[in-house]
């Protein structure tokens, strides 16, 4: 890790535990959804930004997360932080039958195979509405109970988005970082070096899978619930747009990202009421439109010598 | 009832090969993946109403003016928001056609919401009396659905098998730099064909409008089938979506009749996912 | 390096912290309207705030409460939790407002319920139908409409008079799933045979479904349809395409077959569809019912559906609640809404607590079931009759 990715880090955490006592309460929900943004997208920056697998399924696997835990408190009384846990290994190991299976596949046949896998995990979860509640969704325990579970809640979130940024900034400056790296930028010339590819493809994938499950944990006992609408393409068009925005392949892309669709879409929205997604999508298509390099363009036209700090933040 | 089944499973196959046909026309031209086709789809049946409900146009007329608009439309985008794809030189066009093409996605449901209405809508039917085939009963909305679907897509390839134009997109399918060096204009051939694929999926709309109903969010699941067809077609194969959607209408029916009712959208994945995997060329696609 | 860290961090912090404040001028009272508006069932959402503005522009003509003038907040829950969840915490912790009705999905207003008990506001329930939602027994949670077991418990007579196999096609919500699973355990102890379908709510080709009912032997003569809104239109429509219908009878949950979409649909086809309501032409609305229906269909052309008489109940038994308890303050009004005696649009309305396990918590039971038959089509509407009781 790099000297101001710990600032970064410390800082986060810092604003995060002073929040809740100086914002209104509104805003831990808030900033809690950006948490499980952040670690969401962290883990697809790991599959796509680091490893380059075009994964258009990330968003099952916060469901197979969601759902596992919610299931496993429910019929074993499994407490919802070993519960993360759980949550993260099952989509983990999901993560490596299909990483295994998609090595067959490349670029835009990979984006359609996982998106494909995606709504299979969704009509599933829907057709097998017995067990998980269908689109109602699935009710899950609090982490504790009482009336501190909201703030609970939140500092685990908060918890796991730091965690989850330190472990992909560590990865990202090390060695098996390196051979993601190497994976994404020409496959070929790795695999004569003697980088085991088809191993990193596999690591690389079954880590952002593991993320996205241990997010999709901490938001089914955050709400109290785990429903299909987690899983829905929709969902991903956001991941992608977080990613993308914020800077793909770096360590703070998802971080911004998530700020900027959260927590600025959030004070910008205001009350719009029923409009807020028109004009999203409106915002949305000229920033992709006019504004290519989406936020570094912005910071360009402002200033250009803020733009090559922002640069050297990022690590590029 | 294996009988009635199958000529389901056909009609609706129809459908699914002409939403499959516009997209692997313009995946082959343009080499995006598009997530704003089944809204064309959607405006495609709101145009044939109003041409029908509001003008007062007879169903002949409307169909064809519904395929025009999405077509001027599809054109329009193409031009406006989707051509720096091929003029300007963009690091990665996929991801921009991605986002760009998903933002449509949201904007046209949510314009469709606040103009359209919430509340569901349905011309009057274009052929308002049933027909018995093989002692099977179907509406006149499905049997025309269906000749016209096979119609519109025989059309289209006879149009690339044969026209200057058409074998200009499939020499941009095969190699982009390839055509432009034999003088195909990229960019005049991406807004036509573009343009070609929101009108088929305009006309599958229309068609279908009378008989699915129309709602501002009824775009998903055609979106959905059309990549379904294409993975199982071929990418860029017009016979091979034509078979595909066929393919796709039977089992996905049969299916859902003798496994699982539940799990019907699921066919269609898992017979993607199984082509993309071990047989990435399609039905009639050469290695 | 260190400076530019530190640079985005205050950025990402001082945003945060200029946040719109809280602070409100107190000479109005506010009442929040959370309800879907962009995605999920946004129809229904539609309506609810037509509802709602129409019952505060009457109350406002009428002075307001307390002498003070209402305002509605409006937030879009967009059919999801998380973003339910949100738009209700605004609305009680920025808004201050005093009550929270118009709530739609039953999974979003489960998570809904959760934070309005914990910050002591009153939330009503129009047409959410879970059981569980009153069966926490909060003091927070009213419900006017009906919910999933009462409604089973009273169209059960009128099925067992008529039919021997009924099928129930149902939507695989926490709505659907639980109203179906409770009919389909009375009816079989009535003796009835039940085929029972989930679908997904928001599925447009359910032939494949109908067709399973086809090949069921012995036939079903009598589909109920347990569906918020998408397929109350199709089923009956693809039921007919297929040969299904008219052999087999259609129960429509609820009185959808009254919207205008529902004639556009099926045209002559919908006449003899029968479909279940909570008022009827024996039993005349109150005379607030029938100002309302007038006023509603005065200004947005079309009869209002059974749910906006509840929503409208609701809004206007927290003005008179307010009235009576002469505040407006949450705490207060959700402890003076248990008292309430109200004469509503459908009936008298009054909150029944049984201490027993139960939905039956703050819920209104005074319901009544009727069925009702499309008999011909008049130009643009159906002529109906009145055929249970």
């Amino acid at each position: 890790m790099k000297r101001n990715e710990i600032i970064v880090a410390v800082i986060m955490i810092v604003a995060g535990l002073i929040a809740p006592w100086v914002l209104p309460s509104v805003w831990t929900t808030i900033v809690s959804i950006f948490c499980y943004y952040a670690i969401l997208t962290i883990g697809w920056n790991i599959i796509f930004g680091y490893t380059g697998l075009f994964s258009y399924g990330h968003v099952a696997f916060p469901a197979i997360g969601g759902y596992t835990s919610a299931l496993l408190a429910e019929h074993i009384g499994l407490p919802p932080l070993l519960g993360l846990l759980a949550g993260g290994l099952a989509a983990g190991l999901m993560g490596v039958l299909i990483g295994l299976l998609i090595l067959r596949v490349r670029g835009f046949y990979l984006c359609l195979v996982t998106w494909a896998f995606a709504e299979v995990v969704n009509v599933v979860i829907k057709a097998e509405h017995e067990i998980t509640g269908g689109t109602g969704g699935f009710l899950a325990p609090s982490y504790v109970s009482g009336p501190n579970a909201e703030l609970v809640g939140y500092f685990i979130g908060l918890g796991l988005m730091t965690l989850a940024f330190v472990v992909s900034a560590i990865l990202y400056h090390s060695r098996w970082g390196l051979y993601l790296f190497a994976v994404r930028d020409d496959i070929d010339a790795a695999e004569s070096m003697g980088v085991k590819t088809r191993f990193w493809k596999v690591f690389g994938f079954t880590a952002g899978c593991a993320w996205a499950g241990v997010a999709g944990a901490f938001y089914a006992h955050y709400f109290n619930l785990v429903d299909p609408s987690i899983g829905g393409l929709d969902e991903m068009g956001k991941v992608c747009l977080i990613v993308i925005i914020g800077g793909l392949g770096t360590v703070y892309g998802p971080i911004l990202g998530s700020f900027f669709v959260v927590i600025v879409a959030e004070l910008l929205r205001g009350w719009m009421g029923g409009y807020s997604l028109l004009i999203f999508a409106t915002i949305m298509i000229l920033a992709v439109r006019f504004v290519r390099g989406g936020f570094m363009e912005i910071i360009q036209v402002v200033s250009p010598h803020l733009k090559n700090k922002y640069l050297a933040l990022i690590g590029k | 009832m294996l009988l009635e089944l199958i000529i389901r499973g056909i009609t609706i196959g129809l459908v699914y090969a002409l939403m499959g046909v516009g997209l692997a026309l313009l995946n082959g031209v343009m080499r995006i993946i598009n997530f704003a086709h089944g809204e064309f789809y959607m405006i495609g049946g709101y145009m044939a109403y109003y041409s029908m409900a509001v003008a007062g146009l007879p169903f002949y007329l409307a169909v064809p003016s519904a395929i025009a608009i999405t077509f001027i439309l599809g054109a329009v985008v193409e031009k406006l928001l989707l051509s720096p794809i091929h003029t300007q030189e963009i690091e990665k066009p996929m991801d921009y056609a991605l986002i760009m093409t998903f933002a449509l996605l949201l904007f046209f449901r949510q314009l469709a919401i606040k103009i359209f209405g919430p509340f569901r809508h349905k011309p009057p039917d274009y052929i308002p009396f049933d027909v018995h085939i093989l002692g099977v009963k179907i509406t006149g909305n499905e049997m025309l659905a269906g000749i016209v679907s096979l119609l519109l897509v025989l059309g289209l390839a006879l149009f690339i098998k044969k026209s200057w134009r058409g074998r200009g997109w499939r020499a941009t399918t095969l190699s982009r730099k390839g055509a432009k060096i034999n003088g195909v204009d990229i960019g005049k051939e991406s807004w036509i064909s573009c343009g070609v694929a929101c009108a088929l999926a305009g006309a599958a709309g229309a068609l279908v409008a009378p008989i699915f109903t129309l709602s501002p969010t009824i775009g998903g699941s055609p979106l959905v089938k059309s990549y379904e067809v294409m993975a199982i077609g071929g990418l860029g194969s017009i016979a091979g979506a034509l078979v595909a959607g066929l393919m796709l209408g039977v089992t996905e029916t049969l299916g859902a009749f003798y496994i699982s009712s539940a799990y019907k959208d699921a066919i269609g994945f898992l017979m993607m996912a199984f082509f993309l995997l071990f047989r990435p060329q399609g039905l009639f696609g050469q290695k | 390096m260190k400076k530019s860290a530190l640079f985005t961090v205050l950025f990402f912090v001082l945003s945060v912290l200029f946040l719109p404040g809280g602070a409100m001028a107190a000479d109005t009272i506010k009442l929040g309207l959370v309800t879907p508006m962009s995605t999920g069932d946004f129809r229904s959402g539609k309506i609810n705030v037509q509802t709602v503005e129409l019952a505060v522009e009457e109350l406002n003509a009428k002075g307001g409460i307390l002498g003070k003038k209402v305002e509605v907040v409006t937030a879009d829950d967009e059919g999801k939790p998380a973003a339910g969840v949100i738009a209700i915490k605004r609305m009680i912790a920025s808004e201050k407002v005093s009550a929270v009705v118009g709530l739609w999905h039953s999974s979003v207003a489960v998570a809904q319920a959760k934070v309005a008990i914990q910050s002591q506001v009153p939330i009503m329930l129009h047409y959410s139908w879970t059981d569980d939602l009153t069966a926490g027994h909060s003091d927070y949670v009213y419900r006017v409409g009906p919910f999933n077991a009462e409604i089973a418990q009273l169209a059960l007579p009128y099925m067992k008079k008529n039919f021997k196999n009924i099928a129930i096609m149902y939507e695989t919500n926490a709505f659907g799933t639980g109203f179906a699973k409770y009919l389909e355990k009375i009816a079989k102890a009535a003796g009835l045979t039940v085929y029972s379908i989930g679908y997904p709510q928001e599925a447009t080709d359910l032939k494949p479904q109908l067709l399973q009912l086809k090949a069921k032997s012995p036939k079903p003569e009598l589909l109920v349809i347990a569906a918020v809104y998408e397929a109350t239109n199709l089923i009956p429509k693809q039921s007919y395409e297929i040969g299904l219908s008219p052999e087999m009878q259609i129960l429509c949950s609820w009185d959808w077959p009254t919207y205008p979409a529902f004639q556009e649909i099926l045209g002559d086809k919908g006449v003899g569809v029968t479909y279940a309501t909570f008022e009827s032409d024996k039993l005349k609305l109150s005379p607030l019912g029938e100002k309302f229906k007038k006023a509603y269909k005065a200004k947005y052309k079309m009869d209002p559906p059974v749910f906006a008489l509840f929503l409208y109940d609701e809004v206007m038994i927290l003005a008179e609640t307010m009235e009576r308890i002469k505040s407006s303050d949450p705490k207060d009004v959700a402890a003076g809404l248990k008292d309430t005696k109200f004469q509503g649009t459908t009936g008298l309305i009054t909150f029944e607590r049984k201490e027993e396990p139960g939905p039956i918590w703050n819920q209104w039971t005074g319901h009544q079931l009727f069925i009702n038959k499309l008999t011909a089509v008049e130009g643009k509407e159906y002529k109906r009759e009145e055929i249970y009781p």
